[in-house]
Parts: C-alpha cells; sequence; structure tokens
C-alpha cells in the first residue's frame, strides 16, 4: 500500500497545474478579501466599537477570513486528492483488476493518500495564515493554541476528505467530477460564511451554513485566530457574544451556542459517518 | 494444457458477444486469437484475465478456475494491453516498482524483479525516463516489462504491434518470440497482422462469438484457402486457375505445355484464410 499511496502523491504534486488548482477557490477568496471583503466586514464592526483602532479591526478581520480560507483550504484539496479515483477507474481499471492487489487495499490507499494531500495544502495554507497575521500585528500563537491549530486542521481535513469521499463514490465519469469540482469550488466559499459573514445571510441560507460540517472547521480556527484579538478590544461581553454569531465564531442553535468541543464531535461524526458510507457503496461495486 | 476454455459464454442481454467456445493453449507455445473487431476476441481475453464474469461455461488457467480463484489466476498471467496503462509522468522505473507492488512483491524481492524484467526487455537505456516521454517502441517495451513484473507463466498481448512502424514492430516481435523461446513462456496473442499469426503454433478464429476454425497456420491454409496457376500464352491470353493444392497445378500444365509462355503460382496467405472464414460467412448469414 505505501508504494501506492507513494504513486497517488507523486503524481499530483508531479503536476504543477493540478497542484495550483486545487488552490484556486483559496485564492479566488483571498483576492475577493484584498478588493472588498475586507473593507465590507470592518464596516460592520467599525461602528459598534467606536475606541478600537483601525489595525485591531483589520487584524479580526484577517483572521476571521484566514480562518475561513483554510477550511476552504481543506475541502478543495482533498477533492483534487480525490480525482485519482476518478482518473484511474478511467485508464487504470484493467491494469489493476487484472492484478492480485485487494480492492480494499486500493481504496485506503486513495482515502489515505487524498488526506495527506489535503493535509499538506492546507497545512501551507494554516501556516502562511498564521504567520500573515503576526506580521500584521498579531500575536504568535501559545503554544496550547498552536497545538490546537493542528489538532483542527487534522480534524478538518478528516471530515473534508471523508465528504468527498463519499461524493466520489457517486460520480463516475471525469467530465461529471469536473463539473462537481467547479460547483464545490463555487459553492464552498459561500456553505463556510466566508465570501458572505453568517449574520447577514437569509435564515434559510444560515441554517445550511450552520450544519456544514466545514463550517464548524471554519468556526473553530475562527476561535484560534480571530476570537484572542476580538475579545482584548474592549467591547462589551453581550457585543462580543453577537460578533460571534455575526462572523460564524460560534453558531446558535435554538438557546444552544457551539463550542469547540461540539464542532470537534460534529466533525469527528461526520468523518465516521461519510468514511462507512462510501466503504460500503465501493464494496458492493467491485466488477462489473 | 496450460488454458482450457469450455462452453464459455458472455451475453449482454439478448447480445450474444461469446457463443459457447471451447479451445484450448498448450504449455509453451505461441497461441494465435484472431478476429475482426467486434468478432467476440476481447470480451473473451477480459474474461480469461479475470476482467468479465462469464455468463456461464468455464476457463481455466494452469488449473485454477477463472471466477473462483480469480487471485491465482491473476498471478499466473502478465497482459499487455493495447492501450497504455502506466502512469505517463513517473519513470519506467517508478512505474515498474508500484505495479510490482501489486503482486505482494516487497523490498529487495521488488528491487530484484525490477532490475531483472528491464534487463530482459532491454529497458535499460530508458527506464529512468518518465514513460510518457518515450517512443512507440520504447513504451511497448515498457508495457511489457510491467506484464512480466510477477514473472507469470502466460503472456497475453492484444495487438501488441499496431501503430508501431515496421522496424519497430520487428524489435518487439523478437522480444517475444525471444520471450517464448528462451524462457518457455506461453503467448496468447491477438493481432491484426497475419504474417505475425504465421508464425504461431495454433491459430484460432472467432467470427460473430463462435470459433470458425482451428489448427496450425499450414492446416488452416490447407483448409481454407486455395493457390492461384497464372498462365500467359504464347499468344499473350491470360488464364487463372483455381488450384487447392500446388501440386494441382501440374495436369493442367502437361495439357497446355505447347502454349505455355510464362507461369506464376501463387500460394494462399493466412489473410486468405482469415478473410475466407470471416467474409465467408458474412455472405452465408445475408442470404
Amino acid at each position: 500500500m505505501n508504494m501506492l499511496i507513494k504513486r497517488h502523491l507523486l503524481l499530483f504534486f508531479r503536476d504543477k497545474g493540478n497542484v495550483f488548482f486545487s488552490m484556486l477557490a483559496v485564492i479566488i477568496v483571498i483576492m475577493l478579501y484584498i478588493i472588498f471583503l475586507a473593507d465590507l466586514m470592518a464596516d460592520a464592526i467599525v461602528g459598534e466599537i467606536p475606541h478600537a483602532s483601525a489595525a485591531d479591526i483589520r487584524l479580526v478581520i484577517s483572521g476571521l477570513v484566514l480562518s475561513g480560507t483554510v477550511a476552504v483550504a481543506t475541502v478543495s484539496s482533498c477533492l483534487s486528492g480525490m480525482t485519482r479515483i476518478i482518473i484511474d477507474r478511467e485508464e487504470k481499471a484493467k491494469d489493476f483488476f487484472s492484478s492480485p492487489i485487494p480492492r480494499s487495499t486500493l481504496m485506503f490507499s486513495y482515502v489515505i493518500s487524498s488526506g495527506i494531500i489535503g493535509f499538506i495544502m492546507s497545512g501551507l495554507a494554516l501556516i502562511t495564515t498564521v504567520i500573515y497575521l503576526s506580521i500584521s500585528g498579531g500575536n504568535f500563537p501559545t503554544l496550547e493554541n498552536l497545538i490546537l491549530l493542528i489538532f483542527t486542521l487534522f480534524l478538518g481535513v478528516l471530515s473534508a476528505n471523508s465528504m468527498m469521499f463519499l461524493l466520489t463514490c457517486f460520480i463516475k465519469s471525469r467530465n461529471a467530477f469536473g463539473s462537481l469540482g467547479s460547483i464545490i469550488g463555487t459553492l464552498i466559499g459561500f456553505l463556510t460564511g466566508v465570501y458572505i459573514p453568517i449574520g447577514q445571510l437569509p435564515n434559510g441560507v444560515a441554517w445550511i451554513v450552520r450544519l456544514f460540517p466545514t463550517s464548524h472547521t471554519a468556526s473553530m480556527f475562527r476561535q484560534l485566530l480571530a476570537s484572542p484579538v476580538l475579545n482584548d478590544l474592549g467591547a462589551p461581553t453581550e457585543l462580543v457574544t453577537e460578533l460571534n454569531y455575526f462572523f460564524g465564531i460560534t453558531f446558535r442553535f435554538g438557546s444552544f451556542t457551539t463550542n469547540f468541543l461540539f464542532s470537534t464531535l460534529l466533525l469527528l461524526g461526520t468523518s465516521m459517518g461519510c468514511y462507512m458510507t462510501g466503504l460500503s457503496l465501493m464494496r458492493k461495486r467491485t466488477l462489473e | 494444457m496450460l488454458i482450457e476454455v469450455k462452453s464459455l459464454v458472455k451475453s449482454y442481454g439478448d447480445i450474444h458477444a461469446v457463443k459457447g467456445i471451447n479451445f484450448t493453449v498448450t504449455k509453451g507455445s505461441l497461441f494465435s486469437f484472431l478476429g475482426t473487431n467486434g468478432a467476440g476476441k476481447s470480451t473473451t481475453i477480459s474474461m480469461l484475465t479475470t476482467l468479465l464474469k462469464p455468463t456461464s461455461g468455464t476457463a481455466t488457467i494452469g488449473g485454477y478456475d477463472v471466477l473462483k480463484n480469480p487471485d491465482a489466476v491473476r498471478n499466473l498471467i502478465g497482459i499487455v494491453f493495447q492501450d497504455s496503462v502506466m502512469d505517463e509522468i513517473l519513470t519506467v522505473e517508478e512505474n515498474l516498482f508500484v505495479r510490482g507492488s501489486f503482486y505482494g512483491l516487497k523490498g529487495l524481492n521488488l528491487k530484484h524483479a525490477v532490475k531483472h524484467v528491464i534487463a530482459l526487455t532491454k529497458a535499460n537505456g530508458f527506464s529512468k525516463q518518465r514513460y510518457g516521454t518515450l517512443s512507440g517502441g520504447q513504451r511497448r517495451r515498457a508495457d511489457i516489462a510491467r506484464a512480466l513484473i510477477h514473472t507469470p507463466e502466460i503472456l497475453f498481448l492484444d495487438e501488441p504491434t499496431t501503430g508501431l512502424d515496421p522496424k519497430t514492430r520487428q524489435d518487439v516481435w523478437t522480444l517475444i518470440r525471444n520471450l517464448q523461446k528462451e524462457k518457455g513462456m506461453t503467448i496468447f496473442l491477438t493481432t491484426h497482422y497475419m504474417e505475425e499469426a504465421a508464425e504461431s503454433d495454433e491459430i484460432v478464429v472467432i467470427h460473430k462469438g463462435e470459433i470458425r476454425a482451428q489448427g496450425t497456420p499450414e492446416e488452416l491454409k490447407e483448409q481454407y484457402c486455395t493457390d492461384l496457376l497464372k498462365i500467359t500464352t504464347t499468344t499473350g491470353k491470360r488464364e487463372i486457375y483455381n488450384i487447392s493444392k500446388t501440386t494441382d497445378a501440374l495436369p493442367i500444365l502437361d495439357k497446355k505445355r505447347e502454349q505455355i509462355a510464362h507461369v506464376e503460382i501463387i500460394s494462399g496467405t493466412l489473410d486468405d484464410v482469415f478473410l475466407n472464414l470471416t467474409e465467408g460467412f458474412e455472405n452465408e448469414h445475408a442470404h
């Protein structure tokens, strides 16, 4: 299996175009952020906390958007990683299935390699984010937060990978997969509340964002990267709570407010559910 | 017998791709499987190589049933597919390492196996090159190396020389012949080139899912095609006779001894056999 995983990884990373396009959704978010998202979101706070400095507000906004970006990266990089299943099914099925390699080994090799791709690519996005926030005036995360960041990254990739795996089980052709990729690339920024803060979305859409697992990855990152600065702005507690809901730092289900532990469990549950369903679907579809 | 096929059938609903065929392949032989496109050739090979489940009938390779014991069969067979199945952006060597691992080869054993097949197919010169940058002939060598990585008993070659230039075709062909003669490898070949089939020990012609003929190239020529006798007379007239064997020309020549200016005998080829067997049946069905 090691040899197979190495193959999948080599095929991904040797194709520079592939690597670039896997990060396209992320690059688009960052472009939008530079062009207008930052100003749009800053306006929402500036009026509320008049005595906060513009630089600090900017830092909060950067933390919020970049957290979302890393969450988006977990999905788009895992989706790119999964492309290998589709390509191989079209081109290499004869070669692989006429050899005695167990189907399960083959399946696991795809899931693991796309997880590794997801971890490396969104890990790069996270490192860039942490460095950017530090040099633009923020504090470098504490050791505890650093460990929690890596934990969140791992969990985010695990769940994003499981969801992309499940989706891949339903797709047969490369064309269909390409279309799916464009749709996800477009939607993912909205689904995780990155393009538009959840507080500005109509109620129905906000519910989708709240239920979408990757939003919880984003929420966990926001708690680690944006909350420390936001909490220090000197705003009243009620306002901070409101801003938490508005920017998707935490989510509200009726009277329940999500926290780090809740999101962790939700992501773990998603991963288990998607992997199990995906594997049983794949098992049914062996020969013919 | 290394391969035994008994009443093998493959149907897709009402469409019968293979209609109960029987044949055997002797160990160490060069076996050619001929047929036009859509004759059932690929379907049969797919069943033998465990890629397709037969509707009924049995096929065994080395005593193992393709349906009941597919993994044992898979360890015995090496396949060179019509189209390339290696990874373009990996080197030949990398490709071989990955494929070798499919057969449980690991560490030093895997390394030796890769080295061995590279030497065997004379692929040393380009083994560190990416597969996608290779010429047609080099690709074919690499494909054969991949098929041999687990030292199979039988090598399936599905139109291995299609699309290659004559010189390269000859090189690839020499390599295949050597594998059979020197290594005692059994070769199962499909080809469109009759001169390649002519060198085989046994030929089976399949048409519309049924076996039309089988035997050695000589037997098939004897049975399914005629020779042509062309005579040009002293007056410049040309006469053409169909004769079933070359010696049949003698009485005709005897009779015309006085008028002959020029004589030519054209013996039947496997092409004729093939055309007679496939087109002949086509016409038969049309009536």
